[in-house]
């Protein structure tokens, strides 16, 4: 198919924009390759119209599912998006320049997650025109309204820390008041990596926190620090843990698909690093609470584990989140010679990943799947086609910013230097 | 959202809250003011950031 391009007549340069030193694929092949995120988001708009239209009634949530694929979507990917936080955090506030490299492409997935889930979001409101209620008429009390400031403030600051990538592309940062702008938010970015990590400490805290007080759900339900369930602080962990698993695994998968070094293995082996030993400590804590639940928290309450794991969410859901995508990609990860691996350290961390995903799957579906009244039964949900519709934006949105980024923003600096 | 607004109350739910929350938000607007306002005075002094490509 290449070739089929190269033959065409070269009717459109844009290598003036690429970043210096690097090479992209010809524009004809680009916008051949734009269609699939413009697919995924036509998919969406299809899903989006029937569900603005004529409401809810096009999804499969109900009475019982208040919550489906797009809570489950939205929490996974600002679960996943905490690498940009983190990373700009161990870069620029404990000054571990290693990852500076890393950052940029970190900063990114995160825009594009945080983004990504807010658009799902004006749609799962119902009436994305009225989304400012919830800024106007705030409910104090609630974690979700913490977590709504949260998240839009953040998105904000990524947008923010995003800016000088775009200002330093070859020819925008030749206009002389973008490049001198560039380099003084440059100089200024600690202050927004505080704010950011700020942000982001609270919302996925809060996002947590949300299930670990549902004292009516006695899957979610748990005991806490005041006001904090002990869900507020495993979800903040298991974020930290896993966001620069997730970075790493998308650079991975670029480098593949471009068949281009984007950074050096030292810097994604840091990476690895970081999150296998973060994700050993979540581990422990989650491994303990989950011990706590079963042996005395669920006991107190007349209730059972098998009353918790009934098909389809059986015991498995269980061993593969907490054992085959938990503790498994957790150990592999503290190794040195997995990490060297290209192969191993990319298995580990599409687990860990797997597993954080897991992991609010159960808490958003498998919280609401169980009967709390005598007359009710263990209901299972499966999204409609017009919610995965809406879910894919995610997925289209993130794909169009991703390769509209790579190929023409300053992502990767050391990619001149590793194909020369 | 603001003391005018008629459900406000001046309990430490809302002064906490919105004072952590307005708090955020003037650092980050603070800051991109200060670095707009740099950015004109090195304009204006000539002190213009060269592109390293």
């Amino acid at each position: 198919m290449r070739r089929w391009f190269d033959d065409l007549p070269k009717y459109a340069d844009d290598s003036s924009w690429w970043p210096k030193g690097t090479k992209r694929c010809r524009p004809e092949f680009f916008l051949f390759w734009l269609g699939v995120p413009l697919t995924l988001l036509a998919y969406f708009t299809v899903g989006a119209v029937l569900c603005l239209a004529l409401g809810l009634n096009q999804t499969n949530m109900n009475d019982y599912f208040a919550f489906g694929v797009w809570i489950v979507v939205d929490l996974a990917v600002i679960g996943l998006g905490a690498g940009a936080f983190f990373t700009s955090f161990l870069n620029y506030i404990v000054g571990k320049t290693e990852l500076k490299p890393i950052v940029n492409a970190a900063v990114l997935i995160g825009f594009i997650c945080y983004v990504g889930a807010i658009l799902m979001l004006g749609i799962d409101i119902g009436q994305p025109i009225r989304g400012w209620f919830g800024f106007w008429h705030a409910n104090v009390h609630s974690m979700l309204t913490e977590v709504m400031f949260c998240i839009t403030t953040y998105a904000i600051v990524l947008t923010i820390e995003l800016l000088p990538s775009v200002l330093d592309n070859r020819r925008i940062s030749r206009v002389p008041e973008f490049g001198t702008f560039s380099h003084n938010l440059h100089t200024i970015m600690i202050v927004f990596a505080a704010a950011g990590t700020f942000l982001s400490f609270f919302h996925q805290g809060s996002l947590g926190g949300m299930f670990g007080v549902l004292y009516a759900r006695p899957f979610a339900d748990r005991g806490g620090l005041g006001i904090w369930p002990w869900t507020f602080f495993l979800f903040i962990m298991s974020a930290i843990a896993v966001g620069p698993s997730f970075t790493t695994m998308v650079v991975m998968i670029t480098e593949k698909i471009t068949g281009r070094k984007l950074t050096k293995h030292n810097v994604k082996m840091l990476m690895g690093k970081i999150s296998g030993w973060l994700l050993v400590v979540y581990m422990v804590f989650k491994s303990a609470d989950t011990m706590w639940w079963a042996y005395i928290k669920l006991p107190a309450a007349g209730l059972t584990m098998d009353q918790m794991y009934q098909a389809p969410y059986g015991y498995w859901l269980l061993w593969v989140e907490l054992g085959l995508c938990g503790w498994l990609p957790a150990l592999m990860l503290v190794q040195e010679k997995v990490r060297a691996s290209y192969g191993w350290m990319f298995v580990a961390m599409l687990l860990a990943c797997i597993g954080i995903t897991l992991n609010r799957f159960v808490f958003t579906i498998q919280s609401l799947a169980l009967p709390v009244l005598p007359f009710e039964k263990f209901y299972a949900y499966l999204p409609s086609w017009q919610e995965w519709g809406i879910a894919s934006l995610v997925l289209g949105f993130g794909l169009l910013v991703f390769m509209l980024a790579y190929r023409y923003l300053p992502i990767f600096p050391q990619e001149p230097e590793l194909n020369d | 959202m603001f003391p005018f607004a008629y459900e406000w109350v001046w309990d430490i739910g809302h002064i906490v809250f919105f004072g952590l929350f307005y708090g955020v938000l003037s650092v980050i607007g603070g800051t991109l003011t200060l670095t707009i306002l740099k950015t004109m005075l090195d304009l204006w002094a000539g002190h213009i950031h060269e592109p390293e490509h």
